[in-house]
């Protein structure tokens, strides 16, 4: 466990865990992010913009977010245009590689482990965390009022689980009946239509919100992977774009269609893209209504995060029959306008 | 010679022999000398310094707080409202996320505090056991104590690099 902290400028108190049983260590209400160690410089980052988002919010002024960044030192941000169903190539140097670490400038990108780094320096749009924070799924932060966020952080952890299932002491508390409290869903689109600020800054709190929300975690791109809760310590974020980042079928259709899961609430962070499309050779076209025939997975729950806006709603959800639905608007902050 | 910080002392501005005032020299020794005499200094002229600042009163509100003293028509109270529900275990589950954000700070302090110490080991040993010095000229301001050092590090521990 440690603070997170900049050499920028003074971040917001959050703490920075890496194992599931830090959680024990840290009072109710202090904010913390669980990442892998390997990415706390990314986890850093994205605080350090919100910082500066916030105070540029706070000014009142109209303001150009890329060149505050440039203007606080981030030389390596990089416009990322971003092509329907091509992963961009990308000029990078061969500086700080390591030293076991094999370069290979024929390859895309996404083919090499540099990617996610690389990425994160996207600078075409930016991903407003406030957003994310109103969901009260997982200990917020506020860059000005520690005090505010222990108290909203006290708050939901009591109305976070209707079960009052504690994970801090692994019981479940206050039901009279004992049964296991309802998991969540949170699903990643990464295939290349995404900018890669979402992408990454998605997958940099990955870990964290589904640790923190009790959810298990599909990331999509040229293959389908499910992540259980229990088993997510194996996510590696750094390669993750190894997968390829066209869109997918088959691995998901196989996923939705093989076993019943059932899921309180499911977040989808996406855009048009959708499983219903035949991607590969093998796939065919499949509507949203035989979609959601051939998918057995129970949602109650659907909150989708769409690129482009609320008209739509995020491509791999399209298949779920939720009882509600909530359409979250205005989290991408498109840079380039 | 093996010498012992009572054996010490500056004379004729600032030479430092011993007792029989015979000049002596440790090279490291003088020059954690002149460092521990630039970190006293530098902590005792940014005592009081204010290297924050604070926002600006705003015009707009200063109006707004007058008309509302002077123009606002308030409700005359005829039943008192009822007492705030307290909430002392929301406010004990604060207090004891707060406590621990000050145990943290201070943690990070000590950690930062002893590290940056680690350079005046040689020091802390003069005061604790001596040092050897050769027989040269040299000429201090003073000879700096590591209780001084360590006040006036663990007043500027957060302005230090």
């Amino acid at each position: 466990m440690e603070l997170l902290t900049s050499k920028k400028f003074i971040l917001p108190k959050v703490f920075f865990i890496t194992e599931r049983s830090e959680i024990k260590d840290i009072p109710i209400g202090i904010p913390f992010i669980i990442g892998s160690l390997s990415i706390k410089n990314v986890l850093i980052r994205v605080l350090e913009y919100e910082v500066l988002y916030q105070r540029a919010l706070l000014s009142g002024y109209p303001f150009n977010f890329k060149q505050i960044l440039l203007d606080n030192g981030y030389l390596d941000i990089k416009d990322l245009d971003y092509t329907f169903g091509t992963a961009p190539r990308i000029e990078f140097s061969s500086e700080n590689y390591l030293e076991n670490e094999e370069l290979d400038l024929s390859k895309p990108l996404y083919e090499c482990n540099r990617a996610f780094t690389e990425y994160v320096k996207d600078s075409s749009c930016y991903v407003d965390i406030e957003k994310l924070k109103q969901l009260n799924v997982f200990p917020i932060w506020l860059t000005d009022n520690i005090e505010k966020a222990i108290t909203t952080n006290i708050h939901n952890y009591a109305s976070f689980d209707y079960n009052l299932y504690n994970k801090k002491l692994e019981g479940v508390y206050g039901a009279l009946e004992l049964k296991s409290p309802g998991k969540n869903l949170i699903i990643i689109d990464i295939s290349s239509s995404i900018p890669k600020a979402v992408s990454t800054t998605c997958l940099a709190l990955a870990k964290n919100l589904s640790e923190s929300f009790y959810a298990d975690l599909l990331i999509t791109g040229s293959k389908s992977i499910l992540y259980h809760y229990e088993n997510i310590y194996e996510l590696n974020v750094e390669t993750i774009y190894e997968m390829g980042m066209n869109n997918d079928q088959s691995y998901f259709k196989k996923l939705l269609t093989s076993e019943e899961k059932i899921y309180n609430t499911a977040i989808v962070f996406g855009d048009n893209d959708h499983p219903g499309h035949a991607w590969s050779g093998r796939d065919k076209k499949i509507s949203d209504t035989d979609g959601k025939k051939l998918c057995k997975w129970k949602i109650d729950k659907l909150i989708s995060f769409h690129t482009k806006g609320t008209d739509d709603l995020a491509g791999y959800s399209r298949w779920f029959s939720p009882k509600q639905e909530e359409r979250v608007s205005d989290w991408v902050k498109y840079l380039n306008k | 010679m093996f010498l012992k910080s009572k054996d010490l002392k500056l004379v004729n501005g600032g030479y430092l022999v011993t007792k029989d005032d015979t000049p002596v020299f440790n090279e490291e020794f003088v020059s954690l000398q002149q460092h521990a005499e630039y970190i006293i200094t530098f902590a005792k002229l940014a005592k009081g310094k204010d290297f924050v600042g604070k926002p600006a009163d705003s015009i707009e509100s200063l109006q707004t707080q007058v008309k509302e003293l002077l123009y606002s028509t308030k409700n005359t109270v005829f039943i008192a409202s009822p007492t705030v529900v307290g909430r002392p275990v929301t406010e004990s589950l604060k207090l004891e996320a707060l406590a621990f954000l000050d145990f943290q700070d201070s943690l990070s302090d000590t950690t930062k505090i002893n590290a940056f110490l680690q350079q005046f080991k040689l020091l802390a040993e003069f005061e604790e056991f001596g040092l050897f010095f050769t027989e040269d000229v040299v000429k201090l301001n003073r000879i700096y104590t590591m209780k001084e050092v360590i006040n006036a590090v663990t007043s500027t521990i957060k302005l230090l690099n």
